[in-house]
């Protein structure tokens, strides 16, 4: 079949490009925990970006030559909503690294619920694009509900950083940057959530608001 | 939603072949249902059960009910019956007459006499066929030296004289080049406004086009009945997948 082959081929450029978001935004995340400091850094979100174009560009030519129905076409329509959320994480690793540099020089200690949560949203990312390679609703399902616990997370950081006490100047960008990319880590949660509901949307034919349990 | 056929637990045999298998479904009025499948699942065979073409094959025997509205095709005179159900095949096939008198032909046939009548009703009919642009400066000319798409909206004509309810197509563009098929799909978007249109195709790009309903036959069987996009975007039946997918068949 020529379109199983076209569609291993998308496959193959949907896990180069979710292997490089995902080294990207745990270097982000390292500068990050240490507070700007190791400045080398292999981040290229403009790769992250031409992928998105390639993928659009060939699951684009597979609507022309094959014309997909069923589960090919569901398949093509998610991968092309899908990089657009790999994509997303790509600014976000983008944006954390540079929020993480304006972090140096500041003294002050970090939530140890933000280690938690960078932790959770990690392996939601991990487990999104898992989800989707390996075509496993349940874990994809999984991947979504635990967007929930970092909504949580987040609301209770946001608290305890609107009550830090800004004593001085560096106190003042700890709060504004932690606050920035905290925000950012919750986005990149809803991203791989979106991910996770592509997948489920692949493999059953369902969209996000008709998924139970 | 009203269902013009109402097809029930219906077997059909020639001869000894099994050829459809306890088919059940129901055609819905003013829609465009198209029946799917591989050669040989018994498309044709369905769709003329619906006129009773099948009459005329003596081997042919039939169980099970079909419901022309709330009746039983076997109660109603077949003369009747292929008013009311018209159809239009593969290979366009008119009279060796001229363009008028092959629409012309069957409101005489049943006793239509008066010249302006039978005029208006020609006229009329080539319009509703989107033929009469092309013909109208030669309604007397040879119906044979009409294009390939012309000759079978011509057929599309004369059937539409008749004043039909339902018209049965059968495969109605494989003979036809592109441009002409594009003319006949767009024609049947048309229609269905007013008449309730049965087709059959192998082409399924033209199926997921024109139709709102789609049923998927395989071996005989109806493997599935639904919504021609929901057929199309998420089948219920394996069966269903692997063949629009081009996996099968
Ligand atoms: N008049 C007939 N006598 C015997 N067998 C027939 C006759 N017409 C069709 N068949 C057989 O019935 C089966 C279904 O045919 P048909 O309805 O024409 O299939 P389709 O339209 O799906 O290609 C085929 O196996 C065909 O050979
Ligand atoms: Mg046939």
């Amino acid at each position: 079949m020529f379109i199983d082959s076209e569609i291993n081929n998308v496959n193959g450029l949907i896990k180069k490009m979710s292997s490089l978001v995902q080294s990207n935004i745990r270097q982000a995340i390292g500068l990050y925990l240490s507070k700007g400091d190791n400045e080398d850094t292999t981040i290229n979100d403009e790769i992250v970006n031409q992928y998105e174009k390639l993928i659009d560009e060939v699951c684009i030519d597979i609507l022309i030559k094959e014309r997909p129905y069923s589960k090919d076409l569901r398949e093509i329509f998610a991968v092309i909503k899908m990089v657009d959320d790999l994509e997303r994480i790509g600014d976000h690793a983008e944006d954390i690294k540079n929020f993480s540099l304006k972090l140096r020089g500041t003294l002050e200690e970090r939530n140890p619920e933000i280690d938690i949560m960078l932790d959770k949203a990690l392996k939601m990312i991990d487990d999104a694009i898992e989800s989707f390679v390996t075509m496993d609703k349940a874990l994809a399902v999984k991947t979504i509900k635990a967007d929930d616990e970092i909504d949580a997370m987040y609301d209770k950081i946001i608290e305890s950083l609107t009550n830090y006490p800004i004593k001085s100047h560096t106190a003042q960008n700890f709060v504004i940057y932690t606050t920035l990319i905290v925000k950012y880590i919750e986005r990149i949660a809803d991203h791989a959530t979106n991910i996770a509901e592509w997948t489920v949307y692949i493999v059953a034919g369902i969209f996000k608001d008709e998924i139970q349990d | 939603m009203n269902n013009v056929f109402s097809v029930k637990n219906v077997d059909l045999f020639y001869g000894e072949k099994h050829v459809l298998k306890n088919v059940s479904f129901d055609i819905p009025e003013k829609q465009v249902t198209a029946f799917i499948g591989p050669s040989g699942c018994g498309k044709s065979t369905l769709l003329r059960c619906f006129n009773r073409m099948n009459d005329l094959i003596p081997s042919c025997n039939i169980k099970g009910e079909i419901h022309f509205h709330d009746r039983s095709v076997q109660e109603i005179n077949p003369i009747e019956l292929r008013t009311r159900v018209g159809m239009v095949f593969q290979n366009p096939n008119p009279f060796p007459m001229s363009i008028f008198d092959n629409v012309a032909y069957g409101p005489r046939c049943q006793g239509m006499k008066n010249k302006k009548e039978i005029n208006d009703l020609v006229v009329d009919s080539l319009k509703k066929a989107s033929l009469y642009e092309e013909v109208k400066d030669r309604l007397k000319d040879n119906a044979l030296g009409l294009s390939g798409g012309q000759q079978q909206r011509l057929c599309i004509a004369r059937c539409i004289a008749m004043k039909p309810e339902v018209i049965l197509m059968d495969e109605p563009t494989s003979a036809l080049d592109p441009i002409a098929t594009l003319k006949i799909e767009e024609l049947i978007n048309v229609l269905k406004e007013e008449y309730t249109i049965v087709i059959v195709t192998h082409n399924m790009q033209q199926a997921s086009r024109i139709s709102d309903y789609t049923a998927f036959f395989m071996l005989g069987e109806v493997i599935e009945f639904s919504s021609t996009i929901s057929l199309f975007k998420n089948p219920k039946n394996k069966k269903t997948e692997d063949y629009i997918t081009g996996r099968f068949g």
